[in-house]
């Protein structure tokens, strides 16, 4: 059985139990949000022993020959010693502005205190957001990286700690920690003829609003599309500015879509469309072209990210150029769904 | 002798040949099931360990290993229909990609060695 040890918490990990869920259950703190290996809040580094290579699966090479790895993936074989990498990385940060975008829907921008200088980001990747008392979540970038604030979109949930606290409680002023940026869902300027194809649900449309300017910004050539999905109209927000950015710029289309719900002030912006984000992606991927050259990113909720995920690689994107976000909140994981396979 | 996998083009032809392999199978409700619940990047990277396995390219994988990866699924009710749409589908991808017949059916007799372990027979 292995032994982990952390500072002067050492535990004996159950069968089959991670390193975080051990580390916690023995009274040690470490920052923690997705517990599946999508949010790396609780990124750590073995200072002695081997770490699963599931736990290392993805990161950048100078991060695995570190050492770092996931704790929240690692049922490590052997013993383990291990040390907080944040601490470095993290930098304090202060809330400056908030903005109601939509009755679920807040935007908040962030200065970095002191030196930011060697600070830099692309639009799209995110930030772990850490509130004075440790809590932490993952919000992505909607800011360019020469815009002077961090700008996040923070869908209000039922219940939830991190979103209702920045909706309701949260004020001008207030101090926060940022590590980061993470990521690789943004832009990048290797084929600037390439169509590409944005959609985003509900908040999924931060990373993406921050994607398509910075794409803009580098004078991409190829045509692209702007999918923004939500269950009813309260649900889309910016629409004013998407409208006005895509009626600027011929090569943008902007496509707004909901479930239902009526469409109050159709009159300064794009109408509505009707149905699916689903069926809204592949329509608009079937207008851009060849499906084999378009670069996709899909951010939002997981289960939609992952059949938009599938129906764009069944329509021939190949997996490389799909580019995504899921963002997993830390709540407990649904019942495994049954398949149709037997 | 040349392996199929250096003739197809190694590891860059693998990335190909894994995206029309994949479609394939998660297009075919009959093994598409198997396939659901699974993050589709390491999927992509369990199917380039098959294709390169199965096309005789560089793989340290034994039969030990055949059994044990696909336990889970033989629990869940894989059984010899499946291994055969996996085959056929198999053989459609190579035949795609322009290899010859008789390498093909090289190819499945290198699959059809592994059917009692992938099975759990
Ligand atoms: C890479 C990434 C990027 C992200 N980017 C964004 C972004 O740009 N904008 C954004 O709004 N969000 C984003 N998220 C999601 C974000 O990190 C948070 O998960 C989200 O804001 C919810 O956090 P919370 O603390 O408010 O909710 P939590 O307190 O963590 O709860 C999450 C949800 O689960 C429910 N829940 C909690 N515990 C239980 C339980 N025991 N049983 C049943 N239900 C429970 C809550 O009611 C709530 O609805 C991203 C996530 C990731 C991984
Ligand atoms: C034809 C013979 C087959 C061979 C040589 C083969 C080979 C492999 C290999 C090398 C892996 C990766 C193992 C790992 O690294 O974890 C794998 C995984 C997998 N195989 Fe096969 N396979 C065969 C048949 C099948 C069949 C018939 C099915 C189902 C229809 C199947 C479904 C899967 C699945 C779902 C996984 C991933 C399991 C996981 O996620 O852990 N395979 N296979
Ligand atoms: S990656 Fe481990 S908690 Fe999110």
């Amino acid at each position: 059985m292995a032994i982990v040890r952390f500072g002067d918490i050492s535990c004996a990990l159950e069968p089959g139990e991670t390193v975080l869920d051990g580390l916690e259950r023995a009274g040690a703190s470490i920052p923690s949000s997705c517990r599946v290996g999508a949010c790396r809040s609780c990124l750590v580094q073995a200072r002695a022993g081997a770490p699963t290579e599931a736990s290392r699966r993805g990161l950048r090479e100078t991060w695995r020959q570190r050492g770092y790895f996931l704790a929240c993936l690692c049922r490590p074989q052997e013993d383990l010693e291990i040390a907080l990498v944040g601490a470095a990385a993290e930098r304090p940060a202060t809330v400056v502005e908030l903005a109601r975008l939509s009755p679920s829907v807040t935007r908040v921008r962030l200065a970095l205190s002191g030196d930011r200088s060697d600070w830099t980001h692309e639009p799209g990747q995110f930030i772990n957001l850490a509130r004075a008392d440790g809590l932490t979540r993952s919000y992505s970038l909607a800011s360019l990286a020469g815009e002077p604030l961090l700008e996040l979109h923070v869908r209000r949930m039922l219940g939830g700690r991190m979103s209702t606290w920045l909706h309701e409680q949260v004020r001008v002023g207030d101090a926060v920690r940022v590590r980061g940026p993470l990521g690789e869902c943004f832009y990048t300027p290797d084929a600037p003829d390439a169509p590409l194809l944005l959609v985003g649900v509900g908040t999924g449309l931060a990373p993406l609003w921050g994607v398509a300017r910075e794409a803009l910004r580098q004078a991409h050539r190829g045509p692209i599309a702007l999918v923004h999905g939500a269950r009813d109209p309260s649900g889309l927000y910016m629409r004013g500015e998407l409208t006005s950015l895509a009626r600027a710029t011929p090569q943008l289309r902007y496509i707004a879509s909901t479930l239902d719900g009526d469409d109050d002030d159709a009159a300064d912006h794009e109408p509505i469309a009707r149905g699916t984000v689903l069926d809204h992606a592949r329509a608009e991927l079937a207008r851009l072209g060849a499906a084999a050259d378009t670069r996709v990113f899909l951010c939002g909720d997981p289960e939609l990210v992952k059949s938009l995920k599938r129906a764009m690689f069944l329509a021939g994107v190949p997996l490389r150029g799909i580019l995504s976000d899921a963002f997993v909140t830390a709540a407990p994981p649904a019942p495994a769904t049954t398949t149709n396979s037997a | 002798m040349t392996s199929i996998y250096e003739q197809l083009g190694g590891a860059p032809a693998m990335e190909k040949a894994v995206e029309i392999f994949y479609r394939k199978m998660l297009q075919d409700d009959r093994v598409a099931g198997f396939f659901e619940d699974v993050d589709m990047d390491r999927q992509a990277a369990k199917q380039t360990a098959f294709l390169t396995m199965v096309t005789g390219g560089p793989n340290s994988y034994t039969g030990r290993d055949m059994r044990a990866a696909h336990a889970h699924l033989v629990a869940r009710g894989l059984t010899d229909l499946h291994f055969d749409v996996v085959i056929g589908h198999l053989g459609d991808t190579l035949a795609e990609l322009g290899v010859p017949a008789e390498l093909i059916k090289q190819v499945a007799d290198v699959a059809e060695s592994v059917r009692g372990d992938v099975l759990g027979r």
